[in-house]
């Protein structure tokens, strides 16, 4: 499913029946951004690192490093676009 | 040996079966079965929990909170009530919960009628559950526990069918087995992921998307078809208390037939009852098929015993439905047609749909079927028995 997909997705045969969840805080090893069809990009020229983008992604997939880069995590992005309406140097485009 | 309608028989084997929780709504013809077991219930003679709820809907789902924490449930409907179940019959097998249900077979609106046809049974006939028929009232009390032993080895949920008024309420001699022999034939029963069993949490009926989605489907094709490959061996357990068999497909009379009828529920009796009145020159050219496990389908043993008697003398079918796929071809008839696709060497297969919203059938009917057949009158055009033209 969708691009950029890190997770190895099991057989059939390998899941537990009926869609049963055997582990509590499993959350994390859902990757609900699994259904995107659309990613978002990040002119790094255009950026100014204000962090705006970071606060108005409803899934917390952007992510801002020490040097204050910014970088999303494709596993989580549903594609809303909210980061690129939320850009004021319309740094960031889906694609 | 007990004097018991259909329905309570079907009440009679639910006591002895002793389920953890009963919830249940009543609905004509389905009403005496609910009506005899909450008689047992107050007269403490089970240990089950019975929720009256307010409608099907809410039975149904009842079951499944109840199965899912690990309790035995069952229920019994009708109807109206199996459609309005319709989306939690679903949820059951698809969350895998071997719910036991009694249905006792009527006909859906509209026109709103009480009586007997299959359009109830054979409308949900997609939704994930085994489906046994039931000749009389023995065969009801008989298969509650060959469907509840099935259900809970294949984890999923069945339902045991009955004819409306024609069995349900109707007395017949019932043999019973002792309630120590049902107690060890159905055992205990361990559910693989008790929602109770705090020492191992499991999350049930959450969200799936379309990446799993699809591979838990694949997993409920498998257990359809485990529960066709185990069926033989839990009836053959079940024969050895009763002294009865129960073949997935029962056949009457096969040898040297040229003609023969597939039905099921209270009609293979009628059918049986007629073919042995028949003029011995007629009788030897005829046989008789008697669908039990409808679902899942047994097109193998279904293709094998026709290929034999195609070998044999076999030329034509008669399928008999109690009920219509509006725009399509019959339930049974369908079934058959498709099992019997891939053979090279076909009987010819006709369609004959009777019985809607309890019509009556009767041996003569059924005689007509026959020397029809053997007289080579009919034709490929689907027959209506008892329709004024
Ligand atoms: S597209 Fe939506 S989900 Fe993806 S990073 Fe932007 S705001 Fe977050
Ligand atoms: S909102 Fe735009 S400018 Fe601000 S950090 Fe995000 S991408 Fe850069």
């Amino acid at each position: 499913m969708g691009y950029n997909q890190s997770q190895k997705l099991k057989s059939w045969k390998d899941i537990p029946p009926a869609g049963l969840i055997l582990s509590p805080g499993n959350s994390r090893e859902n990757k609900t951004g699994s259904w995107s069809n659309k990613k978002p990009f990040f002119d790094d020229k255009k950026c100014t690192q204000c962090q705006l983008c970071v606060n108005a992604c409803p899934e917390a997939a952007i992510n801002s490093g020490k040097d204050k880069k910014i970088s999303v995590n494709p596993d989580y992005c549903k594609g809303c676009a909210a980061c690129v309406e939320a850009c004021p140097r319309k740094a960031i485009k889906l694609n | 040996m007990l004097a018991q309608t259909g329905a309570q028989a079907a009440a009679e084997a639910m006591r002895q079966i002793d389920p953890d929780v009963v919830p249940v709504y009543p609905i004509t013809p389905q009403t005496p079965i609910v009506e005899s077991f909450s008689k047992i219930v107050a007269d403490g003679l089970v240990n089950s929990e019975m929720i009256h709820v307010e409608s099907e809907h809410s039975a149904m789902s009842a079951a499944v909170g109840a199965q899912a924490a690990g309790a035995r449930a069952v229920t019994a409907s009708s109807s109206a009530g199996l459609a309005l179940m319709f989306e939690v019959l679903g949820v059951a097998s698809g969350m895998r919960l071997p719910i036991l249900m009694n249905i006792a077979n009527r006909a859906l609106s509209s026109p709103i009628n009480i009586h007997c046809d299959h359009s109830d049974s054979m409308g949900v006939r997609d939704s994930g559950w085994i489906q046994i028929y039931s000749e009389n009232a023995q065969e009801v009390y008989d298969h509650n526990f060959l469907a509840l032993k099935l259900a809970e080895k294949v984890s999923l949920p069945a339902m045991v069918m009955q004819d409306g008024f024609i069995t349900s309420h109707s007395l017949e001699n019932l043999e019973i087995l002792t309630d120590e022999q049902v107690k060890q034939f159905i055992g205990r029963y361990k559910p693989q992921y008790p929602l109770l069993n705090i020492e191992k949490p499991v999350t049930m009926g959450a969200i799936q998307l379309p990446d799993y989605f699809f591979e838990t489907k694949r997993q409920q094709i498998q257990a359809m078809s485990q529960a066709r490959e185990q069926y033989d061996a839990v009836a053959q357990e079940l024969s050895k208390l009763t002294g009865r068999s129960y073949p997935k497909i029962e056949t009457h009379n096969l040898e040297n037939a040229q003609a023969i009828i597939v039905v099921l529920n209270s009609t293979a009796g009628t059918a049986l009852a007629a073919m042995r009145k028949l003029k011995n020159e007629f009788r030897e050219k005829v046989g008789l098929i008697k669908i039990r496990l409808f679902l899942p389908f047994p097109q193998e043993e279904f293709r094998e015993i026709i290929k034999k008697a195609v070998g044999e003398n076999l030329k034509t079918i008669a399928v008999l439905d109690r009920a219509v796929s509006l725009g399509s071809d019959a339930p049974i008839a369908k079934e058959i047609k498709n099992a019997l696709f891939d053979l090279s060497n076909k009987p010819q297969v006709y369609s004959y749909i009777f019985g809607l919203g309890g019509r009556e059938i009767f041996e003569k009917d059924i005689k007509k079927v026959y020397l029809d057949l053997i007289s080579k009158k009919t034709d490929h055009q689907v027959k209506y028995i008892g329709l004024r033209q």
